[in-house]
C-alpha cells in the first residue's frame, strides 16, 4: 500500500524518501510487542481478579460478572485518564493499552474531557465519540453482517 | 532590494529593539529557563480553554517586548502574527487586545520567521517605524486539533515531536540599540510526498535546505559567514536528514555550527522524542536564546531558517502528502560596522 | 518483517496446540473431589449421590457436586484445566447421559463456578438437616434460573 502511494510520485520525491528513511527512528518492534503483552495481559489479570470477586461475594456467575466487571475496569480508567496517568501508560504499553476495554474507555473519556470547553451539548456529547465511533460503528456493523451471513446459513444450508 | 529570486537585503538595517518570551510549565523544567521573560506553572494559565491561555501567551510577550523597549504601545504601527489553531484565532484575540493593526499569517511553524522577514521589509521600505512580531502556541490547544486529545493513550512514534507551550514576539525598529536584521529569504513550498504527521522533521527537511541554498547562493555568501545556522524546529530526525542533504549538495555547514531550536529548549530525559515543535519554538529559540547570547557578544551573525509542514488533519485523512515551507532571516549583531 | 513472521508463526502454533481434542474416557479416577451425603437426612439425596458417583469415574472431572428434590437434579461439575477448551462439549456429553440415566428427574448441569459454590453450599446444609424441604426446593429454583441467566 505504500509502495503504490510512493509510485504515484515524482522521481525525486521517491529518491527522497529512501534517503529519508536511514535517518527515521525505527519503532523498537519487538520490545513494543513484548511490553505490550505483558501490560495487557496485566490488565486482563486486573480484570479477572474483579470478575472473581464478583462471583465470590456477590450474586453474579461467572456468565453474568462479565458486565459489572467491564463497568469496573471503565470506572478505573475515568480516574486514571483524568489523573493524567493513563496517557503515560499508554506510551510505554502502545496496544497493550488500547485494545483492552480500558483503552476505549480512555478514548471516550480523554475525548470528552477535551471538548468540555466548548460546553455540553456540542462540545462534550458531539465530540465524545470522535476516537470510539469507528469501533462502535465497524463493531455493530460486521455483527450484523456476521447474523445475516450466519441466517442465510442456516436457512438455506441447513447448518 | 531584491536580489536573485526570493531575497531581500535590508540596506536600511532594521534593528529588533526588544524581546518578550514566556513559557509554560515543561519548558521551565528544561534546558534554557533563562530564555524565558515569564514562566507559568500551570498550562491553564488561569483561562477556562487552551486556547484562551495561548492568547494571553501572546498578549503577554508583545506587552514585555514593548515594556522593555523604551516606546509606548501607542507607538506602535503594525502587529503581524500568526500561530497553528484554525483561522488563528489566538492571533487575532491577541491583535484585539493589543488593539495594533494587525497582519494575519500562516505557514505553520514557519511563522515567526515569515512575520519577522515582512516586518523588517516594511520598516526597510519606510512602510512603519515600529512593528512587533510575533507568535504562539500551545502543547494542548494543537495536540487537540492536529492529533489526539491530551489525555488519550495512544503511543507515539519516536519520530514525533513536542509542541512547545509558549509565546515570543520581538519589537522591530527603525533606529535603536540592537541585533539588526540584514536579509530574508523566502520559501517555497517543497514537497517530497511525506504523508507521516508523525514524521514532520523528515517532511521539513528538503524545504530547509531548499531556502539555505538559495540563501547562500543569493546572498552571495558561503556558510561559515555564520556562526550559527539556526533551524526552528527540525529536531533529530530532520537535522540529520537535512545535515545529509546539505552533504549531498556541497554545501559544507560544519555540523557544530549547524543549530536547532527544537533540540535547545529541552533538556534530554524530557520525553519530547525527536525534539520540539510548534510556532513558539523558533520565537523562544531565537528571541531567548540566541539573541541573548549575540548580546553577550558570543555570536556575531546568525541565519535563523524557521520550517513549518503546511499539512492539516484533514488533508492528511484525505489523502494528501505534507507540503512543507522554511523562511530564512538573518541577524547580524552590527558589532563589526560603523 | 522478519520478526512479524516469527510473531506469526509461533502464533500459530500457539493455537494449533490449543485445538486439539482428545477423546479419552478412561474410567478410575482417583483425585475427585466431592461428597456423598448421608442417607439418614430428611431429605432423599440417592439420586445425587449416584450421579456423582458416576461422574467421578471419567477422567476429565475434578469435583462434582449435585443436589436434587423430588423432580429435579442440578449439578454442577469443575474439570482439568487444560481440558477447558472442550468445556462446552464436555458439558453437554454429561447432560445427554445424565437425562438419559435420570430420566424420572429433571436434570441441570452447569460448569459455572457459582453455581459449584452455590450447590456446594446447599449440600452442607441438607447434611447438616439445616433446610427444609420447601426451602430446598426455593433455593433449587433460584439455581436453575440462575443457570439460564446469560447477562
Amino acid at each position: 500500500m505504500a509502495d503504490k502511494k510512493k509510485k504515484n510520485l515524482p522521481p525525486a520525491a521517491q529518491r527522497y524518501q529512501t534517503f529519508a528513511k536511514h535517518r527515521e527512528v525505527k519503532r523498537p518492534l519487538l520490545i513494543n510487542c513484548i511490553k505490550a503483552f505483558l501490560v495487557g495481559g496485566f490488565i486482563c489479570f486486573i480484570g479477572q481478579i474483579i470478575s472473581t470477586i464478583y462471583v465470590y461475594f456477590f450474586g453474579f456467575t461467572e456468565q453474568t460478572a462479565g458486565n459489572p466487571t467491564v463497568a469496573t475496569l471503565i470506572f478505573i480508567t475515568m480516574f486514571l485518564t483524568g489523573f493524567g496517568v493513563y496517557d503515560r501508560i499508554g506510551q510505554f504499553a502502545g496496544a497493550g493499552s488500547t485494545v483492552p476495554v480500558t483503552g476505549f474507555g480512555n478514548s471516550v473519556i480523554s475525548a470528552a474531557i477535551e471538548h468540555r470547553s466548548e460546553g455540553f451539548i456540542l462540545g462534550v456529547g458531539g465530540n465524545m465519540f470522535k476516537l470510539a465511533g469507528p469501533v462502535i460503528v465497524y463493531g455493530v456493523f460486521s455483527a450484523f453482517v456476521i447474523a445475516l451471513i450466519k441466517t442465510m446459513l442456516i436457512k438455506w444450508g441447513g447448518i | 532590494m531584491l536580489t536573485g529570486h526570493r531575497t531581500w537585503i535590508f540596506e536600511n538595517q532594521p534593528v529588533i529593539i526588544s524581546t518578550g518570551t514566556v513559557g509554560g510549565p515543561f519548558e521551565a523544567n528544561g534546558n534554557i529557563p533563562d530564555a524565558f521573560d515569564i514562566l507559568h506553572d500551570d498550562m491553564w494559565l488561569k483561562q477556562s480553554s487552551f486556547e484562551k491561555a495561548q492568547r494571553t501567551m501572546l498578549e503577554e510577550a508583545c506587552q514585555i517586548a514593548v515594556k522593555n523597549s523604551l516606546i509606548q504601545k501607542e507607538h506602535v504601527k503594525f502587529f503581524i502574527s500568526g500561530d497553528l489553531i484554525n483561522q488563528i484565532t489566538p492571533s487575532s484575540f491577541a491583535a484585539k487586545t493589543l488593539d495594533v493593526p494587525y497582519f494575519g499569517l500562516f505557514s505553520a511553524c514557519a511563522t515567526s520567521m515569515e512575520s519577522l522577514a515582512l516586518a523588517s521589509f516594511i520598516i526597510n521600505g519606510n512602510g512603519a517605524d515600529y512593528i512587533l512580531s510575533g507568535t504562539a502556541s500551545h502543547n494542548a490547544a494543537t495536540e487537540k486539533q492536529f492529533r489526539y486529545p491530551t489525555e488519550y493513550g495512544g503511543q507515539k512514534p519516536p519520530t514525533a515531536q513536542w509542541t512547545v507551550t509558549g509565546a515570543g514576539c520581538a519589537l522591530v525598529a527603525e533606529n535603536g540599540e540592537g541585533p539588526r536584521v540584514t536579509s530574508a529569504t523566502i520559501g517555497k513550498v517543497v514537497d517530497m510526498g511525506m504523508s507521516d504527521p508523525f514524521n514532520m522533521g523528515g517532511a521539513m527537511a528538503p524545504a530547509a535546505v531548499d531556502t539555505i541554498e538559495t540563501h547562500l547562493r543569493e546572498r552571495d555568501v558561503d556558510p561559515t559567514y555564520y556562526d550559527l545556522i539556526i533551524t526552528g524546529d527540525l529536531g533529530h530526525i530532520g537535522r540529520e536528514t537535512s545535515l545529509d542533504l546539505l552533504q549531498k549538495k556541497n554545501i559544507a555547514v560544519p555540523e557544530e555550527n549547524y543549530k536547532d531550536c527544537g533540540l535547545t529548549i529541552y533538556r534530554e530525559g524530557q520525553p519530547v522524542l525527536s525534539g520540539a515543535s510548534g510556532t513558539a519554538s523558533s520565537a523562544i529559540g531565537v528571541y531567548g536564546h540566541f539573541l541573548n547570547l549575540m548580546e553577550e557578544q558570543q555570536l556575531n551573525r546568525i541565519l535563523v531558517v524557521a520550517t513549518g509542514a503546511l499539512h492539516s488533519p484533514l488533508s492528511v485523512q484525505q489523502g494528501d502528502s505534507i507540503p512543507c515551507i522554511a523562511h530564512a532571516v538573518s541577524i547580524e549583531s552590527g558589532s563589526d560596522k560603523t | 518483517m522478519k520478526t512479524l513472521k516469527i510473531l506469526l508463526t509461533l502464533g500459530l502454533i500457539c493455537l494449533l496446540i490449543g485445538c486439539t481434542t482428545n477423546n479419552n474416557t478412561s474410567e478410575n479416577n482417583q483425585n475427585v473431589n466431592f461428597s456423598t451425603i448421608s442417607a439418614n437426612s430428611s431429605i432423599d439425596q440417592t439420586a445425587s449421590n449416584q450421579a456423582k458417583k458416576r461422574l467421578s469415574q471419567r477422567e476429565v472431572i475434578t469435583s462434582v457436586n449435585a443436589v436434587n428434590t423430588d423432580k429435579q437434579m442440578i449439578m454442577a461439575f469443575e474439570i482439568e484445566h487444560n481440558k477447558r477448551f472442550q468445556l462446552t462439549d464436555i458439558r453437554k456429553d454429561i447432560q445427554k447421559n445424565m437425562n438419559k440415566e435420570f430420566s424420572d428427574l429433571k436434570v441441570e448441569v452447569s460448569t459455572d463456578k457459582k453455581l459449584v459454590l452455590e450447590i456446594g453450599k446447599l449440600e452442607e446444609k441438607i447434611d447438616q438437616a439445616n433446610i427444609s424441604k420447601k426451602k430446598l426446593q426455593k433455593e433449587v429454583d433460584r439455581l436453575i434460573k440462575l443457570m439460564k441467566d446469560k447477562t
